[in-house]
């Protein structure tokens, strides 16, 4: 077989296969909607609108971008928007509401709808490659939890503790015996800034409050799924006795316990 | 563990195994009322926090929600509503409509769907739902609310935009 006929031979297989992967529906009011084999790192494929709207044929992706962020738990909020519209401008692509929306035109179209789909999965995959969407929060509680039992800790899980405003719930309580006690909470979130912040506020709230004159206040924040600035890390350790950031919490949390003078109760 | 999610691996132990979300989904659930549509600039959302039968409490973190996308102005375009069962920030079920999705495991679903969580693949497997009837956020927000076993303790009159 000659080079040439080896080259149409593989395109022609090539073409043929991705034709039989797409999939394609007319809307309700004119207009198609196209399945690509094109794939979010969510797995989802890309499916995008194509409508004319006067002399102009609009590309859309029906909202789709932007509603696999919000299933990945995404807050959609108007930063997040103008940080998609910001990744979008170069492909001349515009968020309209929830949209991703290109103007083209009927000469443009093959090769618009192909930088449509390229831009719509790199702006998915910005955000769905790397958010991890589990909080590690009950695995840490987990890890905590089997640590205080094997060091014969007597503790209380869920427990309210009373700050001088108001109580507030810990994961893990050890009342002071004869030895501080430890009032500590697993920190896993997307927003830490803002869950340093009000940590910082309870930390405090719990230490002015005269009663828990011999407890310590800690925080194990997550470090796989959230993400903490040097910032958000500095409320945290300046405010509670103990901050442990999750993945330390095998090596370090008996010897940070002991140092404080939380002893276990038996042996 | 090793978490797969599309053709990333990401190290992770997921929140909850696939037997406590199955059986959460299972058990009886209710909700004090279907509240009318929230108007959130790009589009409606109704939602509601539910409460375990047995003890009456609110299950924490688990909402029942259905969202529409409102379309682009002057276009038909493709109607993009969908309901969800989200807990804890996780959807662990799902009801929408997709042209086409490729389940992990190589098969794959045309039309209106069911997304099901598990550990490995989280909501990326689905399994075929049967196309509702009507197509509006509270209709949806009905199947959903059917297929997850979440009763409704008091009808409210539907006072609000027919979306």
């Amino acid at each position: 077989m000659s080079e040439n006929k080896i080259k149409s031979a593989v395109l022609e297989k090539y073409l043929r296969t991705y034709r039989d992967l797409i999939a394609v529906e007319e809307n309700e009011g004119g207009g198609v909607t196209l399945s690509f084999p094109f794939h979010f790192a969510s797995r989802h494929r890309i499916e995008i609108t194509v409508e004319r709207a006067g002399g102009r044929v609009i590309v859309s992706d029906s909202a789709n971008t932007i509603g696999q962020l919000r299933d990945a738990g995404y807050k959609v909020t108007t930063e997040l928007r103008e940080r998609l519209a910001q990744i979008a401008k170069p492909c001349d692509i515009r968020i309209v509401r929830n949209h991703l929306v290109m103007e083209s035109s009927e000469e443009r179209l093959g090769g618009d709808i192909q930088r449509f789909l390229e831009a719509a999965k790199t702006i998915g995959d910005v955000y769905l490659v790397h958010h991890l969407r589990v909080p590690n929060e009950k695995q840490i509680s987990a890890e905590v939890k089997e640590i205080l039992q094997e060091r014969h800790y007597i503790f209380k899980e869920r427990e309210m503790v009373g700050g001088e405003i108001e109580g507030h719930k810990m994961d893990f309580y050890i009342p002071p015996n004869g030895t501080p006690g430890l009032a500590l909470a697993v920190l896993a979130a997307q927003n830490t800034h803002n869950v340093a912040q009000v940590w910082g506020f309870r930390c405090d709230d719990i230490k002015r409050q005269p009663q828990n004159k011999r407890l310590r206040v800690g925080v194990v924040y997550d470090t796989r799924g959230s993400v903490w600035s040097e910032e958000s890390r500095r409320i945290l350790e300046m405010r509670a006795d103990i901050a442990i950031p999750g993945d330390m919490v095998s090596k370090e949390l008996v010897s940070i316990l002991e140092s404080k003078g939380v002893k276990p109760h038996l042996g | 563990m090793i978490e797969f999610r599309g053709s990333m691996k990401i190290t992770s132990t997921p929140p909850f195994t696939k037997s406590e979300i199955d059986y959460l989904v299972k058990e009886a659930k209710y909700i004090n009322e279907i509240p009318p549509p929230q108007d959130r600039v790009n589009d409606f959302r109704v939602q509601a926090q539910v409460y375990r039968v047995a003890d009456k409490k609110p299950i924490k973190g688990l909402f029942v929600m259905a969202t529409y996308d409102k379309p682009l102005p002057g276009m038909s375009g493709k109607i993009q509503v969908s309901a969800a069962l989200d807990y804890k920030g996780l959807r662990i079920r799902g009801i929408d409509k997709e042209l086409w999705h490729d389940n992990p495991d190589g098969s794959s679903v045309r039309g209106w769907h069911e997304h099901l969580w598990s550990p490995e693949y989280l909501d990326a497997y689905v399994a075929p739902f049967p196309e509702p009837r009507h197509k509006t956020i509270r209709a949806l927000f009905e199947a959903g609310l059917k297929r997850w076993n979440i009763i409704v303790v008091r009808e409210q009159l539907r006072l609000s935009p027919n979306v």
